[in-house]
């Protein structure tokens, strides 16, 4: 176990009909929320994450070879709609070797741009000692 | 509804493309789930499903079976590969139920293969009543 590392600088995104739109075509939800006022599908958190965590990750693993995604957890609070502007930080929170992979957890925060509380992430990577 | 009631499955076969549009929708253009080189390159047979599509599946069984309760909070472990053209089955099983929470557990496979075990997910809200800011 590890100690956790710094946070990230804070990833905008601006949410758009087009970018949930997209996103909710892509996993097969027919009731796209962008023009009906509902909010985004849950799992839009992996879009407006991305940019805060991948770059954690990357700056993490420094280069090694292929990742696994092990685990995903995710709470979420605030709805996301059309308009908002949503703020992610992300963290290596701890890694341990389990076996052949390498296990680094990450978290991640997001907030709207009131500072209500979106979502929490927690993303478990694994990579391959020896490659897959 | 009631504890230990499986609730109704949700199948699909993502077709060939969906990982270059899940790609382009989310931002993870990974190469093993684009192009065959660099999978191979992997060790993989292919390129494979994004997890996070897989997940956002579980997501929307559960979603289904709370029928307009909002999801709160989901937690997954994936523990094999997915691949484009194969079918997907989303099961799951009532854990808890109450006036105010509907918590499931769920899996996801591919044929005999088991993608994600140990998914649980936490909804909760009044049926039929949507979130509010």
């Amino acid at each position: 176990m590890s100690t956790p590392g710094p946070w990230s600088r804070e990833e905008e995104v601006h949410v758009t009909a087009e970018l949930i739109a997209a996103y909710a075509a892509a996993i097969g939800e027919e009731a796209s929320a962008s023009s009906s006022g509902l909010p985004a599908p849950p799992m839009f958190a992996a879009v407006y994450a991305a940019p805060a965590i991948w770059q954690t990750v990357v700056a993490a693993v420094d280069g090694s070879g292929p990742l696994i995604h092990g685990a995903q957890e995710f709470e979420w609070y605030a709805p996301v709609l059309v308009g908002d502007r949503i703020a992610t930080r992300a963290r290596l929170d701890g890694s341990s070797v389990d076996g052949a992979y390498r296990s680094l957890r990450f978290c991640s925060i997001s907030r709207n741009e009131r500072r209500r509380l979106v979502s929490r992430g927690r993303w478990t990577i694994l990579v391959p000692e020896g490659g897959l | 509804m009631r504890s230990g009631e499986a609730i109704p499955p949700l199948r699909l076969v993502p077709d060939a493309d969906v990982p270059q549009r899940y790609a382009e929708a989310s931002g993870d253009r990974n190469p093993i789930h684009l192009d065959p080189g660099a999978a191979r390159a992997a060790g993989l047979p292919a390129p494979i499903l994004h997890g996070l599509y897989t997940m956002a599946q579980v997501a929307r069984c559960a979603s289904h079976a709370g029928a307009g309760r909002q999801l709160r909070r989901l937690a997954v472990e994936f523990r094999a590969l997915g691949f484009p053209g194969e079918e997907i089955e989303l099961s799951g099983v009532i854990e808890e139920l109450s006036e105010t929470r509907l918590t499931l557990s769920l899996v996801a496979g591919q044929g005999r293969r088991r993608l994600i075990r140990n998914a649980s997910a936490v909804l909760d809200g009044e049926k039929g009543v949507s979130a509010r800011r």
